[in-house]
């Protein structure tokens, strides 16, 4: 392939318009709808961007119940402000302005409170440490599986579709056919028994590790 | 702000603990940095890069949506001129692109600086996983019952499927590119596809069953491997199906084009939408609209596939046309305040030249001024 091309003839002086509108045009009618109070329209917007502004959440937050309150706060946002939303721009702007800020301030609140760190630490831990590289994960991971082995039923079934499978709430209730308030309780109960459980052993393990990083200083 | 290695480690640390890679103390390390004020910055610019390229940068609310403009009635433009139009045009070219970019050397000062599109693109897979592909995530990225995903050195993302399970579950694959962003991917069946700017292919973690069947949405550029018991379908956004057994082939089908254009190499390939299918020949390109499809027996292959060659190659292509090219890949958005534009352009130039170099040239062929506003391209008449 040669690295410029160059041709020389005279171009043909034909013609045609191909405008067109940089994003889905029924979106603006959304937004116009959004604007007059209409729900309907608003279910759509969240609809079309609820899983993706999850997802977006997720990679930074971790745990599935402080993502899903982001999600559910910045929708309700976007719903408290809609009267100043121009329909003519990206809708995606908004969102991105109004999540940032909440993930933002999660994220500096998170590395000043032990508590919500280890429920981050818990989030992440892999469920299943005996695959490949997680050696640094295994002996918290271990005491995790124990802790999660002991939820009821139901609540082990909910953490961990929201934890392994990455299942939204709404997934969650679909699936499981529970509202998404008792999921969120489940949510939150199952973190709950997770953390006492780690504090109750003798060695608090996300200390330990804690102390053997400082030690390495 | 942090100190230049501090952020380097930093940004290293993030995209690790984004990617779910982290080992515990660097979890610790990076809540650590979180506290300091110095990395605000960071942390804010992060959730910018991370939301452009989840929601396909359209995050700008300044951004106004492109104005449709009513156009003059055609006018009678002299030929001479047009011809002219081309010739300085495709001199310019031989002239300029020779020089290195110099803007694409300066540092990023920030969000407003237009670069050019760059290798980029992020993996969704159903189990609710999502990886950035970027020079940060080289290695392996995820064992999918047997299937080994992994990013090479080169910045390809290669599904190893020869050892994968039978029995297991099948995880499904979306691989997408934002604006400003491109991607080559190695499927299972050892098939090359190259994705172009603002486009998607969604694929199985392994082949099951009697047809190989994948989803495109924008540009992408096949080479099929061939196996004649299992032929490969690609599905597009309305509805056609592309069937083929092994063959090389292009496909065009971004919704704010006119038509959409699947182009082929080698082989043959049947195209087929709502009942009316046509079969391929090497040459020959498919044009589709509505829902009629043109079959064009020579086809400009060179200029087809410029894009996966690095090239932005116009033929007797109008501004609207090419435009729409240079926002999907310098991430800008265009405004027209000119309606006299009725050139064509004659001309290829590479895709990594910085855009100020590839508008000069429009300029100083064609009869309208740019100007750069943020990251809007404005189109003024030529005074």
């Amino acid at each position: 392939m040669v690295d410029h091309a160059l041709s020389l003839y005279p171009p043909k002086v034909t013609y045609f318009a191909c405008m067109h509108s940089m994003k889905p045009y029924n979106e603006i009618d959304l937004l116009y709808r959004v604007r007059d109070h209409d729900k309907e329209a608003f279910d759509e917007i969240y609809k079309r961007y609820y899983l993706k502004l999850r997802m977006y959440v997720l990679r930074f937050v971790k745990v599935p119940q402080y993502a899903e309150d982001i999600v559910q706060d910045a929708f309700l946002k976007v719903w408290e402000i809609r009267e100043s939303i121009d329909p003519e721009k990206y809708f995606s702007g908004y969102l991105f302005t109004i999540t940032r800020n909440m993930v933002f301030k999660f994220l500096k609140n998170a590395a000043n409170n032990k508590d919500v760190l280890d429920e981050i630490m818990i989030s992440i831990t892999p469920y299943d440490t005996n695959e490949g590289n997680l050696m640094e994960w295994k002996e918290l991971g271990i005491e995790i599986q124990k802790a999660i082995q002991m939820l009821p039923p139901k609540r082990k079934e909910v953490f961990l579709l929201c934890k392994e499978e990455h299942f939204s709430y709404d997934e969650t209730s679909a699936k499981l056919g529970i509202s998404r308030n008792t999921i969120k309780e489940h949510m939150v109960l199952a973190m709950k028994s997770i953390k006492d459980h780690l504090k109750n052993r003798s060695l608090y393990l996300l200390q330990v590790i804690l102390a053997i990083f400082f030690a390495r200083l | 702000m942090l100190e230049k290695s501090n952020t380097d480690y930093f940004q290293k640390l993030l995209s690790r603990y984004k990617d779910g890679s982290c080992t515990p103390n660097e979890v610790r390390e990076l809540f650590d940095f979180f506290k300091l004020h110095e990395s605000d910055n960071a942390i804010e610019e992060d959730l910018r890069k991370e939301f452009d390229l989840i929601f396909n940068n359209a995050s700008e609310v300044e951004s106004a949506p492109a104005k449709v403009i009513r156009l003059h009635p055609f006018r009678k433009y002299a030929i001479a001129a047009a011809a002219s139009i081309a010739i300085i045009f495709s001199f310019y070219f031989l002239f300029v692109t020779k020089k290195s970019d110099r803007d694409n050397n300066e540092p990023l000062a920030n969000k407003d600086v237009i670069i050019p599109g760059h290798k980029q693109a992020v993996l969704t897979m159903d189990n609710g996983k999502t990886v950035l592909l970027d020079s940060s995530s080289v290695g392996k990225i995820a064992d999918l019952s047997g299937t080994v995903v992994s990013l090479d050195k080169n910045g390809e993302l290669l599904y190893d499927a020869s050892n994968a399970k039978q029995e297991e579950r099948i995880i499904s694959n979306t691989v997408s590119t934002p604006t400003g962003g491109f991607f080559k991917i190695v499927l299972p069946d050892g098939s090359n596809v190259w994705l172009n700017s603002e486009s998607e292919l969604t694929f199985p973690s392994k082949f099951l069953g009697s047809e190989r069947n994948v989803m495109l949405k924008g540009e992408g550029y096949f080479e099929v491997a061939k196996n004649k018991e299992n032929p490969f379908r690609v599905h597009l956004a309305q509805g056609e199906e592309i069937t083929v057994l092994g063959t090389v082939f292009n496909v065009m089908t971004y919704a704010n084009e006119p038509s959409q254009k699947i182009t082929l190499l080698e082989g043959s390939i049947n195209l087929s939408k709502s009942g009316i299918s046509k079969i391929l020949k090497p040459g020959q390109q498919a044009i589709v609209s509505n829902e009629q499809i043109d079959i064009k027996n020579e086809a400009a292959i060179d200029h087809e596939i410029a894009w996966k060659n690095g090239l932005f190659d116009f033929q007797d292509d109008d501004l609207p046309a090419i435009l729409r090219q240079i926002s999907r890949w310098y991430n800008v958005d265009i405004a027209y305040n000119a309606s006299n534009h009725v050139g064509h352009y004659v001309g290829s130039i590479r895709k990594s030249s910085g855009i100020n170099e590839v508008l000069k040239m429009l300029e100083l062929a064609g009869d309208v001024n740019f100007s750069i506003v943020g990251r809007k391209i404005i189109v003024n008449e030529k005074k």
